[in-house]
Parts: structure tokens; sequence; C-alpha cells
């Protein structure tokens, strides 16, 4: 509604342009038949014509024939200057139309066209996480077999016949190994277990304000802030939106030198709501901007995090229908958007109404 | 000085009003030639188009055209009376003209023995037929000369709405005549 809207307006106030240019130059066409001089030699002509008939009667019908040929000339002249203001109100009213007719179908298919490509590149965006999602649901079951079996068999080790300290050295460190295994399986599992969305009415202006008071201390470096119009609407899963925003305070906190904020801040286009997640630490990398939804991207040391947090976060978003994109990045921060469906809350029908 | 002063206030002044006479069972109004002095009845007298009178009643109309020949200087008339009967004649001067004018032309018919009629005259500063001879013309200059493309229907759209004879003057009498 917003962006026809947009367009109707764009289309009128480019008309009213178009127009009070049409208005400086549609007369010139017309003025040039209509000119005092050019009827003064239309006249003189005729009186020419009456003159050669005076002076050579023996072509009298042939100074008639072009007599009154200029005569019809005249006439025609005469009524279109008799019509001139209507004439031209309604050449400019129409080249206006034409004009407004022909900017509106090319704003509206252009801005359709925007539509599809956006459709499309969330959708091919949704399959490579869905993909990359199913290569890791099957790398994680590949390692938890033989890591569930190689477990069983140092627990047998261990409860042989007691070992000599070298032995049990050798067992601790192979323990100590198979859970760096073990911690990294589970985080591979956390993408490939990413859950559908089960989608409701939900204020997100509340579940900020709820979530800003249950982390408050969860990131002791970061102080969090909403900036949100009361009851804002959307059609979200609520622990799987938490659970993006928790992603995107982690990284926050971690981009984060000393202390800083992160702020939430609301605001609706159209039928989407536009959550703003802007933080205070020193940015994306150039390097990674252009790759940073993708898994297992990265700035973090090896062993510290896969880099999966944004990829789940977007697969997450993706699910919901919406997106998430990073609006801006500098080395005074970044602002990541979460783009959300806008949900109807006036009837208690829109819980029910709002599904996958 | 005078005589262009007098003329001037003749001009000006509202031309009287017509005469209603009937015969047998025909209204026949005569129209005043002081309508022929009106300023702008005379100017449009002198143009090579044609000055087209139209007189209404609430049932009927009759018509009078009147074109100044530049050829020829004379002044070519029509009259066209209620029932569509048609007399066409040239008229040498204005003088004649004048006259000419003052011949009544039948508007109605007579129902009793008395007829009070509702009079409007249109004058009108060119005819039908120079109307659409100018929107051809005016076509043809705004139209492409392709006729593969259709452009030109969109000027004759424009043209053809635009390019009417709007009333110069127009008067209204309320007349009666008794047979």
């Amino acid at each position: 509604m917003r962006t026809l809207l947009t367009i109707v307006l764009i289309v009128i106030a480019a008309t009213a342009v178009f127009y009070a240019a049409v208005h400086q130059i549609a007369g010139l066409w017309l003025d040039v038949v209509l000119r005092p001089d050019v009827r003064g030699v239309i006249e003189q002509s005729l009186l020419d014509q009456k003159r050669l008939r005076d002076l050579d009667p023996a072509n009298a019908a042939r100074y008639r024939r072009r007599f009154e040929e200029t005569g019809r000339l005249m006439n025609h002249i005469d009524v279109v200057a008799m019509n001139r203001e209507r004439v031209l109100r309604r050449f400019e009213a129409i080249l206006a139309a034409l004009f407004a007719a022909s900017l509106f179908t090319a704003t509206f298919l252009w801005t359709a066209r925007q539509r599809r490509a956006e459709e499309r590149r969330r959708a091919e965006q949704l399959a490579r996480l869905t993909a990359w999602q199913e290569a890791s649901r099957r790398h994680a079951h590949e390692i938890k077999t033989p890591l569930t079996a190689a477990r069983m068999e140092i627990d047998r080790l261990a409860s042989l016949s007691a070992p000599s300290e070298e032995t049990r050295h050798a067992i601790d460190s192979v323990y100590e190994e198979l859970e760096r295994i073990a911690q990294f399986t589970k985080e591979f599992s956390s993408f490939a277990m990413i859950g559908q969305p089960v989608l409701r009415a939900e204020e997100l202006d509340r579940l900020l304000i709820e979530f800003r008071d249950m982390f408050a201390n969860a990131w002791p470096n970061l102080t969090l802030r909403v900036d949100a119009p009361p009851h804002v609407v959307v059609s979200a899963d609520r622990d799987l939106l938490r659970q993006v925003l928790v992603n995107l305070c982690t990284n926050s906190a971690h981009a984060t030198e000393g202390s800083g904020t992160v702020t939430f801040t609301i605001t609706r286009a159209g039928d989407r709501v536009l959550l703003d997640v802007a933080d205070s630490g020193g940015g994306v990398p150039p390097s990674i901007q252009a790759r940073i939804f993708e898994p297992y991207v990265t700035t973090r040391k090896i062993g510290h995090g896969m880099g999966l947090g944004l990829a789940i976060s977007r697969k997450i978003l993706l699910d919901h229908g919406g997106d998430l994109a990073l609006l801006s990045t500098s080395p005074a921060g970044s602002t990541f958007r979460l783009t959300l469906l806008y949900a109807r809350a006036d009837t208690a029908a829109a819980r029910d109404r709002v599904t996958r | 000085m005078v005589s262009a002063l007098l003329a001037l206030l003749l001009a000006a002044a509202p031309p009287d009003r017509p005469a209603l006479t009937v015969a047998g069972d025909r209204v026949l109004v005569a129209l005043p030639p002081s309508i022929l002095k009106q300023k702008e009845v005379r100017a449009r007298l002198d143009s090579a188009l044609t000055t087209t009178f139209i007189v209404k009643t609430k049932d009927s109309n009759a018509r009078i055209e009147i074109r100044y020949d530049l050829w020829d200087e004379v002044y070519r008339v029509k009259r066209v009376d209620a029932e569509g009967r048609v007399a066409q004649q040239q008229i040498a001067n204005a003088a004649q003209l004048e006259a000419w004018w003052r011949t009544p032309v039948e508007i109605a018919r007579l129902a009793g023995d008395r007829a009070a009629l509702d009079l409007e005259l249109v004058v009108l500063p060119f005819s039908a037929a120079d109307e659409s001879d100018a929107r051809q013309w005016l076509s043809k200059s705004g139209g492409t000369r392709d006729p593969s493309i259709d452009s030109k229907s969109v000027i004759d759209a424009l043209i053809g709405t635009t390019l009417s004879a709007r009333p110069i003057v127009s008067y209204r009498w309320s007349l009666e005549a008794r047979r």
C-alpha cells in the first residue's frame, strides 16, 4: 500500500513538473501557425491572386483555384485561432495523461521487478543455507557415531586393571580431545538443527523490552537500548527471534573493546517491519563483508567460534519470510537490519492467522 | 464624427425584438437587422467563414448562414427553415443583405389561434462544414502521414472534441402571435 502511495505521489509530482514544462512549450507549434504575420502573408496572397485575375483575365480560373486554396487555409487558421486555448489545454492534458500513465506503468513494473528480484535473491539464499544446514547435519551425524564409539572404548580401557601413570595421562588426553570434538560437533549440530519457526503475532517492542531486561547482564560490556513505538506487531517465532538477537549481541560484545551499546530501533515499511540492531563495536572487516552470512566465516581465532551465528540468524529470518542484512558498518559500529512481516493485532484471530 | 459615434452606439445597443407573423398555419419570424449591426456579429460577417445563425424554439430550429465570398465580393447566404426547406442566393452588398435579412423565415406550425414562442437566437462564428474542414486540416498537421502508424487517432480524438464553434452571442425572446 505504501509502495503504491509512493508511486502515485512520484507520478503526481513528475506529472505536475511535466505539465508545467509542456504548458511553457506547447503553444509554440500552434502559435507558429497563428502568428499575425503568417495571416498577413496569406491575406496578401489572396489580394495578389485577385490582382493577377484583373491583370491576366485569361488565367482567371487558375488564380481563382489558388485563391480558394489559400482562402481555405485562412479559414482553417481562423477556426483554430478561435479554439486556441481549448486545443492547447486538451493537448497538454493528453500529453500529461500519457506521461503519467507511462510513468506509473514504468514505476510499477520496475517496483514489481525489484520485488521479484528480491524474492528470488531471498529464495536463493534460503536454498544455499538449507544446503549448508543439510551438510552440517550429515557431518555432525558422521562425527557423532565414531565419537560415541571412541568414548565407549576409552571408558572400557579406563575401567581395566589399574593403568600406569603414563597410560592414565594418555587416557585423560584422549578424553580431552574427544570433548573438544564433541563441543565442535555440538556447534555444528546447532546449525543443522535450526527448527522451522512457529509464527505468531508478537508485539516486537514488548519482546525487545523483555529481551533487554532479561539479558541486561549477559554481556557485561554492553548496554542494551530499545527505541521502538508501541504495539508494533510482527509475525515471528519468539524463541528463534530471541536466538537471533543473542547471536547479534554476542557478536557485538566481541567486536566492542571496552564498553559499548546496542540499540534496537523499529520502523514500519509498508507490510514490513524493520528492526535495526546497531552496535558501537569496531565494525565488520571489509574482507568478509560480502560473505558475512555464509557459514564458517568469522574473524575469531580457531577454536573460538565457528562463524555460524550470522548464518543461523539469517536462516531463521529467511524462514520467517523476512531477511537479515548488514545495513552499514564502519570502525564506529555496525547496523544489522532484520526484516519481519507486519501482522495485524486487532483481532484475536491474528495469532492463528499468521502461519507458515 | 457624429455618424461614427451613432454607429458605435447602435453597435453597442441590444438588438430589437424579432417580429412574429402568422401565414395560414405557419409561424414566421423576421429577425431585426440590428442583429447584423452588433459589434460581435459585424466582425464575423466580413470574414471568409460562414457565420451561422440558429433560431431555436422548443420544438424546432431554423438556420441562416452568411458567408462573404472574398473572390466575387458577394455574400452567399442560405436559409433552412423549420421544415428543412433550403433557399440559397448571393447578395451583392450589405444593404441588400439587410433587406434579405428582413424576410421572415418559418419557425413553427400554429396549433390554435395563438402562438407563444420562447425564441433563442445563437450566432456561431463558423459553420459545421468549416469546423469539419479545420479538423481534417489540423488532424493532418498533427498526425503522422504513415498510415501504418495509428498515432493519428490520438490527434483526431484531441481535435475532434476541441474544435467547435462556440456562440459569439445569443439572445432570448418570448414572443406571441395571433392568427
